[in-house]
């Protein structure tokens, strides 16, 4: 039989693994493939045709979801998720 | 006339030095108190460093009270240098010959003496120091490829961002960079020059393109030694993109990839790095082992898509959003 402590490793584990692995949708990296070529907020609001804070608010959930403080950072998390292509 | 005595000579030696590389420097406004430096590079080109600029399409020039708008050309995150383009008829007072010539003079050695020139809105700001670490080439955090590890130690503010760094001869030899707990960084002139050439040669920065979608591979001790791996990993294709370079050249999901020119790939990173430095049109050989057979596929670098509109900046803000 499993001990508590056990029981509450597995669960932590569990919630990490989940955590590191939420997916991006498919929008979120159509964004970043365009912060990963360069373009500004601005550039990626006109090439998607929506407004700069839309993609504030999607890189924002990038950043969250790859656990990356900067653009960059997140980049290159997401290349090493397999999430973008190179 | 009293002859100088040795110190008052190597003073006026100092500010002939600062005088002579003066007119190579600008300084760029980024707000009403902040500014950093940029470097007249050759022709219409000015190098300054991509992370002060976050995300601008354009910039201001300021020259003896005068401002300019100027535009940012190009902007690579990875070596942190930024390109401006300024007009044809500004670059009559720019210095001849530009930088390039230096690119392939010595590497500096720690030790060394270096002028550090930039310019600021009331002029040029110099400084001296000294060369603190001079190592081998290195790959940024962001995958960026540099010629020579350059760290100086000199006493400089934020203004300094982007300035030269000469020798003692004046030929200029990096740009400064400010990097990770206050250290002073150089990007080594090779570096800074192979994206001015491409910048070149296309108008923009290309950005090299494959089609590949990696993930790492975690190999045991008995695979690896079978391979002759020391890495303990490899990157493993995860997806191909649909009518890219690697498309075309058949590489499938669940290759292992191995090297790309000679050049050993261990993750995605490394191959970040040897792609940054590919020009797209040319062949690569990428070495990979399909079903645990060794494999060699000749791949046509592409290029990414990048759409490029009128007053679109091609840098991309380094901070979080709010």
């Amino acid at each position: 039989m499993q001990s508590a402590f056990g029981a509450t490793i597995t669960a932590t584990v569990n919630l990490i693994v989940q955590r590191s692995s939420v997916p991006l949708s498919a929008r979120e990296r159509e964004v970043l493939a365009l912060v990963a070529a360069g373009i500004s907020n601005k550039g990626i609001a006109r090439e998607l045709q929506v407004s700069p804070n839309t993609v504030k608010f999607h890189i924002a959930a990038i950043l969250e979801k790859l656990d990356a403080a900067t653009r960059a950072e997140a980049v290159v998390a997401a290349l090493r998720r397999g999430e973008l292509s190179l | 006339m009293k002859p100088m005595n040795v110190l008052q000579q190597w003073s006026q030696e100092r500010s002939r030095l600062a005088a002579a590389l003066a007119p190579r420097t600008v300084a760029i406004a980024l707000g009403p108190h902040r500014s950093v430096s940029g470097i007249r590079w050759r022709g219409a080109y000015i190098v300054t460093a991509a992370e002060a600029l976050a995300g601008s399409d354009e910039v201001t020039l300021v020259s003896e009270g005068a401002e300019t708008r100027v535009p940012v050309i190009a902007c690579d995150l990875a070596t942190d240098v930024a390109l401006l383009r300024i007009s044809d008829d500004q670059t009559h007072d720019a210095p001849i010959g530009g930088v390039a010539a230096a690119v392939n003079d010595n590497a500096l050695e720690a030790g060394a003496g270096v002028i550090i020139v930039g310019r600021g809105r009331r002029g040029a700001r110099v400084g001296f120091g000294t060369v603190r670490v001079a190592g081998p080439a290195w790959r940024s955090r962001r995958g960026g490829e540099i010629a020579q590890r350059l760290e100086f130690e000199a006493a400089l503010d934020r203004q300094f961002e982007g300035a030269l760094v000469a020798d003692l001869a004046g030929v200029p030899k990096a740009m400064l960079v400010p990097g990770p707990r206050g250290r002073l960084l150089g990007i080594p002139a090779v570096t800074v020059d192979r994206i001015v050439a491409a910048v070149e040669q296309h108008g923009y920065l290309p950005r090299p393109y494959l089609g590949l979608r990696l993930q790492p591979l975690w190999l045991d001790a008995a695979t690896r030694a079978r391979w002759g791996r020391s890495a303990r990993s490899m990157a493993a294709v995860a997806g191909v993109d649909p009518d890219s370079p690697a498309d075309a050249a058949g590489v499938a999901p669940g290759d292992l990839l191995e090297a790309i020119d000679g050049v050993a790939i261990d993750d995605v990173e490394e191959l970040a790095a040897q792609l940054a430095q590919a020009v797209p049109g040319r062949m690569l050989q990428l070495r990979l082992r399909r079903g645990g057979q060794p494999q060699t596929l000749p791949i046509t670098v592409g290029e990414s898509r990048q759409p490029r509109r009128q007053g679109q900046g091609p840098c991309s803000q380094r901070s979080a959003p709010p």
